[in-house]
């Protein structure tokens, strides 16, 4: 058989699709999974920025009613700053975003590039949240004398969060900017051949 | 843009050129829930994508370009099944297989198609479709020698195959 006895073969479906569609199922769930993934695309950054300055908003009125010492507001600045630095990497992300264009390659290059964004996030979580949030809140536990449960309650969560990213690292992001790096190279592997 | 406006030129795009979709997703998607999947997550996408369409490129071209990268993306994504968690009675089915439609000598082509690289298939799709090479080079941002080695190769595994098949009417 030749090539274009197999695109005759081919042919044949355009007059004679074998689905139909549900237009009213589609239209129904077009315009819910749309609204669920502008949502989901903004929860993270914007969950984590609503989260650490309203907790830093917190700390920072509680030590100022309560006159407390400085690690009261090292705590409360620290969360604040991380929201901040939050905010400057999603302005990045959004930045970078627009710099790719539209082809197959262009489109796994951001896909990549996102994947690596993530990636890179989790990898240094321990730096940019816990490691300021966990020493300001640790040391103005010890300084104002904290109730045992708090002892147990707040290394409790910052552990929890810490094995939460260190889990989504390794079972989401990492397999699939390896996927997405081995169709890139199938894709281009015979430019410089 | 108005929802009215975007869902007029959505209806068009589905109405007329359903077929390229349903192409794509038997070639990326093997089973019931995987292709339901696949497909709304192609008009989904195709969706999105109505805003930022002006018209350079013909409709076709532009459609196989986000379907085929939104299929890329999905085979690639940890997160294809999501649907298939629910029992399949419960989904509410937006693609619908026509009883009777099975074309053995196609039904043969697909298979071989999806025994390819997940790169090659849609080189094959586009080719099967009679894309130029200068628009597949655009649409997959690659060089056009690079896309004539690789469909020179694809060619010859298909017919070799082509070749070999002793039944299903090849």
């Amino acid at each position: 058989m030749e090539f274009d006895d197999l695109k005759k073969i081919w042919d044949v479906q355009n007059n004679e699709p074998i689905y139909v569609v549900n237009e009213a199922a589609m239209e129904k769930t077009i315009i819910a999974r749309s609204k669920e993934l502008s949502r989901l695309a903004n929860i993270n950054e914007i969950g984590l920025m609503i989260i650490t300055t309203l907790t830093g908003g917190y700390l920072l009125i509680d030590a100022y009613l309560d006159g407390d010492e400085i690690y009261s507001y090292l705590a409360a600045i620290a969360f604040i700053l991380i929201g901040g630095f939050v905010l400057f990497r999603r302005i990045q992300r959004k930045k970078m975003e627009r710099s790719f264009d539209r082809s197959m390659l262009g489109e796994l290059d951001l896909a990549i590039a996102n994947a690596a964004y993530l990636a890179n996030t989790a990898k240094t979580f321990v730096w940019w949240f816990l490691f300021p949030a966990g020493v300001t809140s640790l040391l103005n536990m010890v300084f104002s004398e904290a109730p045992f449960w708090k002892w147990i309650f707040v290394p409790g969560s910052f552990l929890l969060a810490f094995l939460v990213v260190r889990l989504d690292l390794k079972r989401a992001h990492l397999p699939r900017k390896q996927k997405l790096e081995v169709l890139r190279k199938k894709l281009t592997e015979e430019v410089n051949a | 843009m108005k929802e009215e406006e975007q869902k007029k030129i959505f209806n068009g795009w589905i109405k007329v050129h359903s077929a390229l979709l349903f192409k794509i997703v038997r070639a990326y998607a093997f089973n019931e829930v995987d292709r339901e999947e696949l497909f709304q997550e192609i008009t989904i996408q195709l969706w999105r994508s109505i805003p930022s369409f002006r018209g350079d490129a013909a409709v076709t071209t532009w459609m196989y370009r986000i379907s085929l990268n939104t299929a890329l993306r999905w085979a690639a994504s940890e997160q294809k099944h999501r649907q298939g968690v629910k029992p399949i009675g419960e989904i509410e089915h937006v693609l619908m297989e026509k009883p009777n439609q099975q074309d053995e000598r196609l039904s043969w082509l697909y298979e071989e198609i999806a025994g390819l690289h997940e790169i090659d298939r849609s080189l094959t799709l586009l080719l099967l479709d009679g894309f130029s090479y200068k628009e597949m080079a655009q649409m997959l941002g690659i060089s056009e020698s690079n896309i004539g080695v690789k469909l020179h190769r694809i060619k010859k595994y298909l017919i070799d195959r082509s070749k070999k098949a002793k039944h299903n009417g090849i």
